[in-house]
């Protein structure tokens, strides 16, 4: 017992970055039908970025806007030049998804040339540490915690209380009749991209404080976000944040009363199950593939 | 890449399949003799990295081909070469020869394949990606971990391979000439399977999912059965990567592996046996160009891979090929388009329809039928029959169930009410789409559907070949068979000049004839065909009139959904109306004509009411 209360602590902090970075895919992949495989790399490019302006003066908070900014910007930057011109592709699903995991291997290469391959420290954006149920958690994660709750609030707000955000629904679901209605297309696609790699960066910049930022840090958020993806039922934005936490915490169990390096193999195990059993999803709705 | 170019040569002076196979084993052998040490040192560093070439073409070419005729993406190819190296590395030191590992390794992939393609085929071929990531993640923790067979994060060592007939020691000297051979068997083997009847299914299925099932296709097996495929192939690859190299390297089996032989598949071009040559050299090729950059191989193989997507998404090798082939039409003088339109007489129809289809001796019933999408009812108590050998008309206003019930009755929507749906003594409901056809119920579609990858000519082929899924035959009377049928559908349907283009060549009008044809290829006892006359012109009406008549002087049972109402009850014998998913009206096409409920549904009351005020006006004239 003494062990699984940490174990779920820890579960709930990773679970909020992965949900995080869940939820972006979520958005990007109902708005725009692409399964963003660079997200995290995105992402871990601006988190290098920031860094570098840190070193160079910027406070910690001022680096994490700068780290949304920058990933934001290369989100809409990625839809606008790599996505667009593929629309009319009758298996766009496949090869938007292909080019994406194209772009994640460029950006990785293309950070391992400017900062090398070594770990880099990355700073927290409040230091010091609490004690919870007896063991020490540092501050940052609950910060981070806090903040990804937040922003998944925002968010939620954004897409069911603003006029813009209902539309970007609208077009998620039918692009046709919303375009007739007036919805600008483009423009939805741009913000959707923009929020997407927006929210992964702050996921990324806080999980980057835990340990050391390197070129492939992005790895195993992207995969386990995608994990949650699925296991939330690809389209729902709640199941996304589901499936990111459910992650989460059975990334910690599983480190913890199995075995630290079958995790891997213990999560996705138990996600083909769930989907066997399940193809839709948590919180899926069943649904014809848009191919 | 000379491969490449050679089977660039050899379409030119050889054609039909098995000149090109003889073509493939003789070049393969000769290459394979030529990179033995009867020819050559193959001590030296070339050959190694040739070889290393030949083996990553050999997965390469397994994944382009998944891609390509089933539009699969794996991520877990390396995963796959995996069970083909660690393998060998284990059962060579036991003395089994090269003669058995060859089936062995190709075997225990093909099992992984499908079971894990039945598994992720039942869902969408989106889903084969996050299996496949899943897939890689785990063989990536159980190599790093199972030390006794994998040698851990150090690698392993893999003993002399020997082959038993020829009585050698591969391993030393002969790694080049074993992946030479291994990989001309591979491309024999896809050869057959995907220029065959087999990969004609996978191409139909990738492209018309839902039209596929109704020729009786069963897509989740089929893409089990092609990954299965692919699978095995990969880890044949993994052979020949053992004895080259002589040492297993864990990181030769990760993702990042994987995602690379994405981009050699991608920048050969997806589907094309030549291209995953110059994908294989690729993707051996650039790190020794970039040896000693640690991040130039990986930028150049995403840079390839995004580049080729975009700018030539056929991939490079097919992209050349089709410029030869242009640059030689062009001065060949091409062939040019003849005109858009076919004539077949009714009477040459319905011997057509005779000659191929069984006699209709089953009746269609449907009793107090509901579909239920949500709050909504699509279809509310629908009851009606259709006797064998007759033409049903299905006609209703927008939104009033038509195609919800042709659906039903062709299985891609389950009802969610019903007392009975029965073709003869078959009952319907809970049956899958593809199962229909066994049941003798076949159907066309509003938008003909037709298979994007297939000519004309294939399309039939492949229709015909499921025609007689259940009759017992040698492989060669099918063969014999199914090419019958199809000739005679063509020139029945006077489709001959069409029998080698692909849909998009093609009229709409045309497409219609070719998706009918399909559908008589399968020989169904009944028919149900959506929408047959939207989008046609009138020369193209015409025709598909004298299709209908054929098929009813046939004496095939038919139900036909239009809008196009003159029409409808011009061929039908029975005219059900829909409106709001009920029943509005039955009867026979003169009582429909002047039933006041059915041309309010389609005009409104007071258009109604005129007609009936004029028709009211006629008469008092008439006796007055």
């Amino acid at each position: 017992m003494h062990f699984l209360v940490p174990l779920l602590i820890s579960g709930i902090v990773t679970g909020a970055a992965y949900g995080l970075v869940a939820l972006g895919k979520t958005i990007i992949f109902k708005t725009t039908d692409t399964v963003n495989f660079a997200i995290a790399d995105i992402a871990t490019l601006a988190a290098f970025v920031s860094i570098t302006a840190m070193h160079a003066g910027l406070p910690v908070w001022g680096g994490l806007l700068l780290s949304i900014a920058v990933a934001g910007t290369l989100g809409i930057v990625t839809e606008r030049l790599l996505l667009r011109r593929i629309a009319r592709n009758r298996y766009r699903i496949f090869v938007a998804l292909v080019i994406m995991i194209g772009l994640a291997l460029v950006i990785r290469a293309g950070i391992g040339a400017t900062w090398g391959h070594d770990p880099v420290k990355f700073p927290a954006l409040v230091p010091g540490s609490v004690r919870l149920a007896g063991i020490a958690i540092p501050l940052n994660k609950i910060v981070a915690t806090v903040m990804a709750l937040i922003a998944m609030g925002v968010v939620a707000w954004f897409f069911t209380h603003t006029s813009f955000g209902v539309a970007m629904r609208a077009s998620a679901e039918d692009p046709f009749a919303a375009r007739l209605v007036g919805i600008n297309a483009n423009r939805v696609a741009a913000i959707a991209w923009f929020i997407g790699c927006g929210l992964a960066a702050i996921s990324i910049f806080f999980l980057a404080a835990d340990s050391a930022l390197t070129p492939v840090f992005a790895l195993v958020p992207l995969f386990r976000a995608l994990a949650g993806v699925f296991l939330g039922g690809l389209t729902s934005m709640p199941g996304a944040v589901l499936g990111g936490f459910a992650i989460g915490m059975l990334d910690n169990l599983a480190a913890g009363y199995v075995s630290a390096s079958f995790r891997d193999t213990i999560v996705f195990s138990v996600i083909v199950l769930v989907l066997f059993i399940r193809p839709e999803g948590l919180l899926g709705k069943t649904r014809a593939e848009r191919v | 890449m000379s491969e490449a170019k050679a089977s660039g040569n050899r379409s030119r002076w050889l054609s039909g399949a098995s000149a090109r196979r003889v073509a493939i084993v003789l070049f393969g052998l000769g290459c394979t003799l030529l990179a033995s040490p009867l020819a050559i040192n193959t001590e030296s560093y070339w050959i190694v990295v040739l070889a290393s070439a030949v083996y990553t073409t050999i997965v390469v070419v397994s994944m382009t081909v998944l891609a390509g005729s089933s539009g699969i993406w794996s991520l877990a190819h390396a995963s796959f070469v995996a069970i083909g190296a660690y393998l060998t590395a284990n059962l060579a030191g036991m003395g089994v020869p090269f003669e058995v590992l060859i089936p062995l390794c190709a075997g225990t992939g093909a099992v992984v394949g499908y079971f894990l393609g039945l598994s992720a085929g039942r869902f969408s071929t989106l889903y084969f990606g996050l299996l496949t990531l899943a897939v890689s993640m785990t063989a990536s923790e159980i190599i790093g971990r199972w030390d006794q067979v994998t040698g851990g994060d150090q690698g392993i060592a893999v003993p002399p391979v020997k082959s038993l007939l020829l009585n050698l020691n591969l391993t030393d000297k002969y790694g080049a000439a074993a992946s030479l051979f291994i990989a001309t068997l591979v491309f024999l083997v896809l050869d057959f399977i995907i220029k065959g009847a087999r990969g004609r299914r996978w191409r139909a299925i990738k492209s018309q999912r839902m039209a596929s099932m109704s020729i009786g296709l069963i897509p989740h097996r089929e893409n089990a059965l092609a990954f299965a495929l692919s699978a095995g192939l990969a880890a044949l690859s993994g052979v020949a990567s053992a004895i080259t190299i002589g040492y297993l390297d864990p990181n030769e089996f990760s993702l990042e592996r994987s995602v690379i032989l994405i981009a050699g598949s991608v920048v050969g071009g997806i589907g094309s046996l030549a291209g995953s040559v110059f994908g294989g050299a690729f993707v051996a090729g650039v790190p020794e160009l970039a040896r000693g950059l640690r991040d130039v191989a990986a930028f150049a193989f995403g840079t390839s891979m995004i580049v080729v997507l975009l700018f030539v998404p056929q991939g490079l090798v097919p992209f050349v090929l089709q410029r030869l082939r242009l640059h030689r039409r062009r001065r060949s003088g091409g062939h040019g388009a003849g005109e858009s339109r076919t004539d077949a007489s009714p009477e040459q129809i319905a011997q057509l329809a005779r000659d191929l289809l069984p006699k209709a001796d089953a009746a269609l019933t449907v009793d107090r039928l509901s579909v239920r999408f949500g709050g909504l009812k699509a279809i509310d108590g629908v009851s009606l029959s259709l006797a064998p050998g007759s033409v049903l008309g299905l006609i209703g206003p927008n939104g009033a169930g038509k195609t919800t019930l042709l659906n039903v009755l062709s299985g891609y929507v389950q009802p969610s009410d019903f007392g009975t749906l029965r073709l003869g003594d078959f009952e319907l409901a809970g049956r899958p789409a593809y199962e229909r056809l066994r049941m003798g119920f076949g159907r066309t579609f509003q938008h003909a559907e037709l298979f994007d990858e297939l000519t004309v000519r294939e399309t039939l082929l492949l229709g015909a070949s499921r025609g007689h899924a259940l009759q017992h035959m040698s492989a060669a009377r099918r063969f014999q068979e199914d090419h019958a049928v199809a000739q005679r559908i063509l020139e029945g349907l006077h489709l001959e000049k069409y029998a080698d283009a692909y849909p998009a060549e093609l009229p709409f009008g045309i497409q219609k004839v070719v998706d009918i044809g399909r559908m008589l290829a399968t020989r169904p006892q009944a028919v149900a065909l959506d929408e047959p006359f939207s989008g046609l012109d009138e020369d193209e009406a015409a025709q598909l009139r004298a299709i209908l008549r054929g098929m009813k002087l046939a004496g095939v049972t038919v139900i036909i959904i239009d809008h196009a109402v003159q029409e409808v009850l011009s061929i039908a014998d029975s005219v059900v109306v829909l409106d709001f998913g009920k029943v509005l009206a039955a009867g026979s096409p003169a009582e429909i004509q002047d039933n006041p409920e059915v041309l309010a549904a389609y005009f409104g009351k007071r258009a109604t009411q005129a007609r009936a005020e004029e028709a009211r006006l006629a008469t008092e004239k008439q006796y007055a």
